[in-house]
C-alpha cells in the first residue's frame, strides 16, 4: 500500500470518527433537550405560543411535538444503521427552530422567552440563539451526509476506538455546550474599561 | 490500539470536567449577578419627575464655550453631573465618568456642572484633567434641577425629557441611570415590580 493511500484511508477513517462522535453529542443534546422540555412544561408552552403566535391548545401540541421528534431524532442518532434518518431530522428541528427564531427577531420581539437554555438566565433574543440553532442544524448535515457516504469498517472503527469513545466525546462536547450555555445567559455588562 | 483508545476516553472525561467546572463558575456569576443587582441612583424627593421636560439654560463653559442644556437634540442625549471640588465621593467618581464618556459617546454628551468660585473650579480642572468636559458654573442650574446633594446626575433625553436622575456614588449607580433611559423604567420600585412579574409569568 502506498503512502498516499495509507494517509487516505487514515483521513476517512479519522473523519468517520469525528461524525461518530459528533453524532453522540447531538443525540445526548436532543435527549437532554427532549427531557428538559418535559421537565419544564410551562416554559416549553409559552415558549412554542410566542414563536410560533398560537393559541395556547396548540401552542401545547406543538411542545409536545417538538420534545417528541428531538427524542426519536436523538435516539435514531445513537443507533448507527439509522443514523443519517437521526442527523436529517436533527438538522429539520433545529432549521425550523432557527427559522422561528428570526421570525420573532424579525417583529422586533427580543423580549421573547426562546426556551433554548438550560438555565433560567433570560437573556434578549439576539443574533446567538439564531445562529447557534443554525450551527447546529449545519453540524446534523455534516453527520447525515457522513452516514450516507458510508458506515465504519470494523478495522478503521478498532483503530480509532470509534466503539467505545463516541459515548465520551459526546459526553465531553455536552458539557462544553452546557459550559458555553452557561456563559451566553450571563447578564452583559456595559462597555468601557475598568475605571 | 489500546493505548489509544484509553488515552482519547481519558481526554474526554478531562475535558468533561473542565467544561463542568467553566459551567459551574459561569453559574455562580449568573446567581452573583442576580443577588448584586440591581444598584440604582438613589432618587430623592423632588419637583422635576422622569418623562417631565427638563429646563433649558443657555451658559458658558469654564473656557468660554457655548453649553446648551435642555431641549430637543437630534439623536444624542445629556448627562448633566453636578460635583464639586471638596467632594471626596465626586473625585473618586471621575476615573467612572472619563470611561462613561468614551463607553457611551455614541449617544450621549456629558457636562459637568458646580457653583462657586470660578477660580477654584479652573484649578480643580486643570488637576483632574477635565479638559475634554464642557464644566459650567451655574448656581441657577443646580436649582433648576433641584440638587441637594452631590455627586448628583441628571440624564436628559434627546426630546429634552428628563429620563432618570439621582445620587450617584458609583459606577454602578451611574450606569443605572443608563439602564433606566434604555429599559423606560423610572425608579427601582418599578424595576424590582417588572422583575418579580416577570418571573411570576415564567413559573420560577
Amino acid at each position: 500500500m502506498s503512502g498516499a493511500a495509507i494517509g487516505g484511508s487514515m483521513v476517512a477513517a479519522v473523519a468517520r470518527t469525528a461524525a461518530a462522535q459528533l453524532a453522540a453529542f447531538l443525540a445526548l443534546l436532543l435527549i437532554v433537550s427532549a427531557a428538559h422540555k418535559v421537565s419544564q412544561r410551562a416554559r416549553t408552552r409559552r415558549a412554542a405560543q410566542q414563536l410560533g403566535g398560537l393559541q395556547a391548545s396548540r401552542a401545547a401540541l406543538l411542545a409536545f411535538g417538538a420534545s417528541a421528534a428531538e427524542a426519536i431524532a436523538g435516539s435514531l442518532l445513537l443507533m448507527p444503521a439509522a443514523r443519517a434518518a437521526g442527523a436529517w431530522l436533527a438538522a429539520l428541528i433545529w432549521g425550523a427552530y432557527c427559522a422561528a427564531l428570526l421570525r420573532a427577531l424579525r417583529a422586533g420581539r427580543t423580549d421573547v422567552d426562546c426556551g433554548c437554555s438550560f438555565g433560567s438566565a433570560h437573556r434578549p433574543l439576539g443574533a446567538f440563539q439564531w445562529m447557534r440553532a443554525l450551527a447546529l442544524s449545519v453540524l446534523a448535515c455534516c453527520v447525515g451526509s457522513a452516514a450516507m457516504v458510508g458506515a465504519p469498517s470494523a478495522s478503521a472503527a478498532a483503530a480509532f476506538g470509534a466503539r467505545s469513545t463516541p459515548l465520551f466525546a459526546g459526553l465531553g462536547l455536552l458539557g462544553v455546550y452546557v459550559a458555553l450555555d452557561q456563559l451566553a445567559g450571563l447578564r452583559p455588562l456595559r462597555a468601557g474599561g475598568v475605571a | 490500539m489500546n493505548f489509544l483508545i484509553g488515552s482519547q476516553i481519558l481526554l474526554w472525561t478531562a475535558v468533561l470536567a473542565l467544561a463542568l467546572i467553566c459551567a459551574v463558575l459561569a453559574r455562580q456569576i449568573g446567581v452573583l449577578h442576580e443577588r448584586i443587582a440591581p444598584a440604582g441612583a438613589l432618587t430623592l424627593r423632588q419637583a422635576l419627575k422622569v418623562g417631565d421636560d427638563a429646563p433649558q439654560f443657555a451658559l458658558l463653559s469654564l473656557d468660554g464655550a457655548a453649553v446648551q442644556i435642555g431641549g430637543v437634540r437630534a439623536a444624542r442625549s445629556q448627562l448633566l453631573l453636578f460635583l464639586s471640588p471638596d467632594c471626596a465621593v465626586c473625585e473618586a467618581l471621575l476615573p467612572s465618568v472619563r470611561s462613561a464618556q468614551g463607553a457611551e459617546r455614541t449617544w450621549l454628551d456629558i457636562i459637568l456642572a458646580s457653583d462657586g468660585d470660578l477660580a477654584r473650579h479652573t484649578a480643580f480642572v486643570r488637576e483632574q484633567g477635565l479638559g475634554k468636559f464642557p464644566y459650567v458654573v451655574s448656581e441657577q442650574l443646580g436649582r433648576g434641577f433641584g440638587v441637594a446633594k452631590l455627586p448628583y446626575a441628571v440624564l436628559i433625553d434627546e426630546a429634552g425629557k428628563l429620563a432618570a436622575a439621582g445620587l450617584v456614588n458609583t459606577r454602578e449607580h451611574l450606569e443605572s441611570l443608563f439602564v433606566a433611559k434604555e429599559s423606560g423604567v423610572g425608579s427601582i420600585q418599578q424595576f424590582l415590580g417588572r422583575r418579580e412579574q416577570r418571573r411570576a409569568s415564567s413559573g420560577e
